[in-house]
This record gives C-alpha cells, sequence and structure tokens, in this order.
C-alpha cells in the first residue's frame, strides 16, 4: 500500500469488470491503466513496461493468450509479469497460460475485489 | 447200301446217346440234344427245369418253335447251322420259357458227328440270370449312388433313382413318395416311366394323390417293409387301379425309405406283367431303402445348415487362402450391395478400407498360419461409396486351405460411440462455454456491490448499483436464452397466434434499437410491399427473430454502414429479409452459423459477449412457426439474411 508508483496494466473488455478493477485498485494506490481489448493491450504493454499486467483471456480484436505469446517473444517485454484473469476453467486454457510464463491464473468469480487487491500487493511487494 | 448205312449210323448215335446219357442227365447244365433236322432228340432234366417244359413235349419237334423268342428267329438258325455244320458256336443272349417270360442264358452249340459226317448238335443253355441280376443291380446300385452324389435334395435325385431301379429290374413305371410330417400324408415327389409306356392318366393320377398312413403307398410307410401286389388291377383296395390297367401295368411292388428306423418316403414300381413274389428283389430293395432314407436325413440336415447360412443376418463367408471368397451368404449382398459374382471375383482385400488393409494382412497371415480370429474390426466398401464396420471371427481349415468366417456388422455401434463422444464434448463444451457465460455478469454483480458497500458517497454508491443491475439483466437474458432454446428443442414452448402486421412489428423493434443505430452512424432503410396480408404469427416470439437479426446487423457492420430490411408476400408465404454492409461471414461458419453455441471466428473481433445462441434461437422459432431462413454472405461485403413465413403460422410452407 506504501508503493504508489507501481505501475498495473489491466486488460479487460467487460465494462463492468473493468471499472471495478480499476476503481477497487486506484483505491489501493496503485498506478492502473486499462486496455479493452487485445491489440490495446499489447501496444500498451509493449509502450508503458507495467510493474503487472492483468490479462483476460477472451478479448475482441486478439486474445489474451496471443497477446502473452507476442510479449514473451519480444525482449523488451518478456520479462513483463502476467497473471491470468479469467472466468474460463478449461484445462487447456490454463496448460497454455502456464507453458507461456505467468505468475499466476485467477477466475474472476471467485475473487472478492478485496482478495483480488490483496494478491496484487502480495505481488509487487515480492518484486521490490 | 445207303439205307443200311443210315440204319447203322442211326444206331451209333442211340449207342452214342447211351454211352453219354448218364453224363448229360447228371449234368447240371441245360442240355439239348437235336438232330440235323434241328428236331429234338433229347434233354436234360436241368433243361426241363430251366424252361419249364416235359421232354415229352419237345422230343421230335423243332426247338426253334419252342425256345427261341421272336427277335432272336435269325440268330437261332445261325447258331444251329454252324452246330450242323461241324463248328462250335456261343453266344450269350435269351430263350424263352414256357411262361413266356425270358431267361438270359449262356448258349454253347457243339456239333454232334459220326465219321466227320455232322448228324446232329448238343446245345449247352447256362443260366445267366443270376449273374445278369447281379450286374443289373451292381449297375443299378451305382447308378442310384451317382444319381445321390450329383444331387443336392432327393426331388434333385428322384428321377435318376427311380430310372436306375426300373431298368435294372426291367420295370416300366416307377414313383417316389415322401412323408409330409405336417400334413401326415405321402405326397408324390417324382414320376417315371419307361420310353414307350402309354401311363399319362396314370402318372396325372399318382402325381395328384396324397396318401395317409395304411392306404395305397401308405402302407408301405405303416408296415415300414417292402409290399408286394401280384395284380393291382385285381387288387380292390389299390385306388389307382384304373388308371393302372388303362396304362396295362400289373405287378407292383414297393419299399420304404428309412432314417433311423422311421419311414421318411415310399418307393413304388408298376411293371406291365404278372408276377409273383420276387425275394431276390425285395431283399435288394430293402438296403437300397437305407440308402435312400440317409440320403433324406443328410439333405435334410445339409437343408438345415444351408437354411443357416442363407438366412443369417451375419455376413458368412468362406474364403480362399489366396484372397478370394469362395461363397459368400446373401447378408453380403443385402448389407454392401454388390453381387455374389461381384464378390467372389476380385480379392476381398480390394473390398477393405485402406487404413484397415495392413491389419487385415497382418490378420489374414495368422489365419493362414493355423491361428483362430476372433472380435477383429475393420471396414468393407459398400457399392454406393460408404463404408461398413465389420467385426470378425474367423477359423481357418489347414487341410482345405480355407478360411470360415463370420463378420457381424458392427456400424451403428461405431458410430453411436462416436456420437457418445461428441455428445460428451460437446457437453462439456457447453459447461465450460455456459459457466464462461454465467461466471462474468455474476462478477460483475459481485464486484460492483463490493463497491457500492464500501462507498460513504451516495453518488458513487447509485451508480455501482446501477451497473450491479445491468450485469444482472445480462445474467437474465442469458438465462432466458438458454431456456427458450431448452423448450424449443424439446418441443415445449406454447404458440400465441394472433394476427400480426409484419412493418409495424418491424418498425417496432427498430424503435428499440434507434440508440445503437445513432451510436454507429449506421443508414437504415426499410422497404416494404404494400398489402401485406396480416399473417397468423406468434408475436413475442417473431419480436425475438427480428430483433436477434436487426441487433447482429447493427453489431457486426463498421460504423457508417447500411442495413437494408424488406419485405413482402407471394400467395400465402410471407417474406422479410435483412442485408447489412458488415464484416461477413466465412464460407465455412455460414455451414455452422445455425448450430447451438456457434460463433464465427470473426466475431469474436466485434464482441466477446455473444453467446452463441442468437442465430440458433432463431433458427428454432422460424421452424417452428413453420417457415424457413437462409444465409448469404462475403467476407467484408456483408450479410443477406431471408425468411419465409407461412401466412397461417404452424403449417408448413
Amino acid at each position: 500500500m506504501t508503493q504508489p508508483t507501481k505501475s498495473i496494466l489491466l486488460a479487460e473488455d467487460d465494462r463492468f469488470l473493468r471499472r471495478a478493477c480499476e476503481t477497487k485498485l486506484k483505491q489501493a494506490g496503485f498506478m492502473v491503466r486499462v486496455a479493452v481489448d487485445g491489440e490495446e493491450a499489447l501496444t500498451m504493454a509493449r509502450e508503458q513496461s507495467p510493474d503487472l499486467l492483468l490479462l483476460d483471456l477472451l478479448m475482441p480484436r486478439r486474445d489474451g493468450l496471443s497477446v502473452l505469446a507476442m510479449l514473451r517473444g519480444d525482449p523488451k517485454t518478456k520479462e513483463i509479469p502476467v497473471v491470468i484473469m479469467s472466468n474460463s476453467s478449461k484445462d487447456l486454457e490454463r496448460q497454455k497460460a502456464a507453458s507461456l510464463g505467468v505468475v499466476d491464473y485467477w477466475i474472476k468469480s471467485n475473487l472478492s475485489l478485496q482478495e483480488l487487491c490483496d494478491r496484487v500487493s502480495d505481488l509487487l511487494h515480492k518484486q521490490k | 447200301m445207303a439205307k443200311q448205312t443210315d440204319r447203322a449210323i442211326a444206331g451209333t448215335v442211340r449207342e452214342h446217346d447211351a454211352a453219354l446219357g448218364g453224363l448229360i442227365r447228371a449234368n447240371p447244365l441245360a442240355i439239348l440234344v437235336v438232330d440235323a433236322d434241328d428236331c429234338v432228340q433229347m434233354v436234360n432234366p436241368a433243361f426241363e427245369a430251366l424252361f419249364g417244359y416235359r421232354e415229352t413235349e419237345l422230343v421230335g419237334q423243332p426247338i426253334r418253335m419252342f425256345i427261341v423268342p421272336d427277335t432272336l428267329v435269325d440268330e437261332a438258325a445261325g447258331l444251329s447251322r454252324s452246330g450242323l455244320e461241324g463248328h462250335t458256336a456261343r453266344s450269350v443272349t435269351q430263350r424263352r420259357r414256357k411262361d413266356g417270360t425270358l431267361v438270359d442264358v449262356e448258349l454253347t452249340v457243339v456239333p454232334l458227328a459220326t465219321n466227320g459226317r455232322a448228324i446232329g448238335a448238343y446245345g449247352m443253355f447256362r443260366d445267366l440270370t443270376e449273374q445278369k441280376r447281379a450286374e443289373r443291380h451292381l449297375r443299378a446300385q451305382y447308378a442310384v449312388i451317382e444319381a445321390l452324389a450329383n444331387s443336392s435334395t432327393i426331388e434333385a435325385a428322384a428321377s435318376w433313382v427311380l430310372r436306375a431301379v426300373a431298368e435294372s429290374v426291367e420295370w416300366q413305371v416307377g414313383a417316389m413318395w415322401l412323408v409330409d410330417k405336417t400334413a401326415n400324408r405321402l405326397r408324390c415327389v417324382d414320376f417315371w416311366r419307361a420310353d414307350g409306356v402309354s401311363a399319362a392318366a396314370f402318372e396325372r393320377e399318382t402325381r395328384n394323390s396324397q396318401f395317409a398312413r395304411g392306404v395305397g403307398p401308405g402302407r408301405t410307410w405303416e408296415m415300414q417293409d417292402a409290399a408286394w401286389i401280384v395284380d393291382v388291377t385285381k387288387e380292390p383296395r389299390f385306388s389307382r387301379r384304373e388308371s393302372a390297367a388303362h396304362a396295362g401295368l400289373h405287378a407292383a411292388f414297393s419299399f420304404p425309405m428309412l432314417l433311423d428306423g422311421e419311414v421318411v418316403g415310399v418307393v413304388e414300381f408298376f411293371t406291365s406283367m404278372v408276377l409273383q413274389p420276387d425275394p431276390a428283389i425285395l431283399k435288394m430293395f430293402a438296403a437300397l431303402g437305407q440308402q435312400l432314407g440317409e440320403f433324406v436325413g443328410r439333405t435334410r440336415a445339409q437343408e438345415q445348415l444351408e437354411h443357416f447360412f442363407t438366412m443369417s443376418g451375419d455376413l458368412l463367408c468362406i474364403a480362399n487362402f489366396n484372397g478370394y471368397f469362395a461363397r459368400v451368404n446373401g447378408s453380403w449382398n443385402q448389407l454392401l450391395g454388390y453381387t455374389t459374382t461381384e464378390l467372389l471375383s476380385q480379392p476381398y482385400i480390394d473390398l477393405v478400407h485402406y487404413e484397415d488393409r495392413e491389419a487385415t494382412a497382418v490378420v489374414e497371415a495368422s489365419l493362414r498360419r493355423g491361428e483362430p480370429l476372433t472380435a477383429f474390426e475393420n471396414r468393407f466398401r459398400c457399392k454406393d461409396g460408404t463404408y461398413r464396420w465389420l467385426q470378425w471371427t474367423a477359423t481357418p481349415r489347414l487341410d482345405e486351405q480355407l478360411i470360415y468366417a463370420v463378420a457381424h456388422d458392427t456400424t451403428d455401434r461405431k458410430l453411436l460411440e462416436q456420437q457418445t463422444q461428441e455428445t460428451l464434448k460437446m457437453r462439456n463444451d457447453f459447461v465450460s462455454f455456459v459457466t464462461h457465460q454465467l461466471r462474468t455478469p455474476l462478477s460483475g454483480i459481485k464486484w460492483m456491490l463490493e463497491l457500492a458497500t464500501e462507498t460513504t458517497d451516495a453518488g458513487e454508491r447509485s451508480s455501482y448499483i446501477d451497473d450491479a443491475r445491468e450485469s444482472a439483466d445480462r445474467l437474465i437474458g442469458l438465462v432466458n436464452d438458454l431456456l427458450d432454446a431448452s423448450r424449443l428443442e424439446s418441443g415445449k414452448i406454447q404458440l400465441t397466434l394472433e394476427p400480426v402486421r409484419i412493418r409495424e412489428l418491424s418498425d417496432g423493434v427498430l424503435a428499440d434499437v434507434a440508440a445503437l443505430v445513432r451510436e454507429k452512424d449506421h443508414q437504415v432503410n426499410v422497404q416494404s410491399e404494400p398489402d401485406i396480408p396480416e399473417a397468423l404469427l406468434d408475436q413475442q416470439l417473431m419480436r425475438q427473430v427480428i430483433l436477434n437479426l436487426a441487433s447482429n446487423a447493427i453489431k457486426y457492420t463498421p460504423p457508417n454502414g447500411r442495413i437494408d430490411i424488406a419485405m413482402g408476400s407471394r400467395g400465402r408465404t410471407l417474406f422479410w429479409s435483412i442485408r447489412d454492409s458488415g464484416i461477413g461471414i466465412s464460407p465455412a461458419a455460414q455451414k455452422r452459423l445455425f448450430e447451438k453455441f456457434f460463433r464465427a471466428d470473426n466475431a469474436h473481433t466485434v464482441d466477446t459477449e455473444g453467446t452463441g445462441l442468437g442465430l440458433y434461437l432463431v433458427r428454432l422459432i422460424v421452424e417452428r412457426l413453420g417457415g424457413t431462413i437462409a444465409c448469404e454472405s462475403e467476407e467484408g461485403r456483408g450479410t443477406l439474411f431471408q425468411i419465409t413465413l407461412p401466412i397461417t403460422a404452424g403449417e408448413p410452407i
């Protein structure tokens, strides 16, 4: 909570979830930018190299796994820590995400905003 | 001088006779002595026994008057002449008995000479009856065996058997009867008569007769033993006696065809003579009756097996080790559509699916080594080009170099397995898809309420609550769609039919989506023919169709697009169409467009909230209303949906 300089990129196409997450994380003191689809997420991640990318999977224009793969293939972006936030619990998607190197895989509906926020804080604190 | 000499000679003959007398009379051969005029000098007792004449009836008479059949007069004269001319002659021939019957004999004529002058001749007759009979019986037996060997049923063998037997005993007519167990009657299987015998009426009557046990040939059936009638025309119990008399038939004998002590048929023969029972004939046919009965038994067993082979719903076949079918049953034809000839004339591996050929060759090789086969599956090509799955059980016979195999059509089971797998996959897809679709608005509701609880600002709180409510509405919409789909699928939805003006309904829907249209700056044109009749439709469902199609057109058309809606009617059919200038649908996606949960790949690029239920529901509703829906599209150019509906819904167009 004492590190407002940490930046988070939130890629989420659902406007309600996007608004809720953005509001909560900002209240917690993080610097939050939002992307509304996969293309935007990719562009912003390249430009801003955030401390954490919260990445939805099912998005217009480019899905989350594709964004992740593009980031991992680029030396400038391959170190960006990524957490998948999806409502899909398909094993196949979990495996693909794991093979591309993600910090974690969260099911949104299973988390309260507070839990979400606490987890993000923990991750960013560990990074120092 | 000459007269004295003659007397002396005659005396010598008598002396000669006296000297040979004992020898001739005691001889078992029938012996006849004739003088130079071919008149009988003496006959021995064996001759009397063979021909039935007393010596006193013959002495001094020309022998040709008695024992020579009319047809053999010249032959007999020739034999006598050679004897009287001093030559020995021999012939296998026939002579006539006193009772008129013929007897087969071997006749040797030996000259009787004195001082080099033939003064008469001996005739020695060896009775060939037994030998001839034995020969004929052998021939008959051979003919019967051959007939049976070359026939698959007793019916096919009957005519040959009757002929062989009748000819061997020189009887003119024969008939075969089989026991019909159901009717408990003897039925005539076949009738045979020698050439030149006019027995048409008798044949007709015989063929048309049926006999119960104990009647006619049924007596033999009842007695289980051979029977002999000396003269059927004098036998009151012989029902066919009139036609038999007309055909000139008299003596008859019959014998049973026996199988394990049971009579399965009767064979009867008739001759033109009146004859006393002949034990030799009766004895011979007892054995033949056994033989025929066993043949009937064998062929019946064979018939039962044939029946199994022919009637089996499974595919039965016998294959050569060289890779061809040798025999196939009718199921092959029914299942695969090939004729038997087609199946037998090509290596069967050619009919096996190419992916299964290697495995088939492997099991073939182990069969040829003598190992039986179970539960092997491969695919065979049908004549129409489709394939059937066959499950095989096979046994090789190394001595015959044959494979006996049974195949069972398991295509349906295979399909079911595939379908079950597909159904399972679909169910999994359904569960994970619906899970995702439900979780998203649920998360929205949950998080918005969490924010609303935490905030102290009244304005913010009501804004969060508004978003929570909107998420809830989306969730309800999704649940309703799923429920509608389920009810339409099961046919449980009740139609509320009312007169609907399609133009008014379309305008109403467009008013509802006007905000969305404005947002994207689309241009919407509506064209309707005048005087479209009111249609009897379910207003609620029809509204859903138009709303879904209009929403799609707006959503999947980039800003500043054009949407054309047109409607009209032809006879009792209503037309409604919507064309957009949107992103279009790929040909592959068009094929699956109306499937449940199907979403075209490019749909995700526009919007991720789609459920894949919209067009599926549209199709279900249109079909429920008795109409049709079609789609034409080009990627990047736009899409056209066309609907036809009966003006009175619920009736197919």
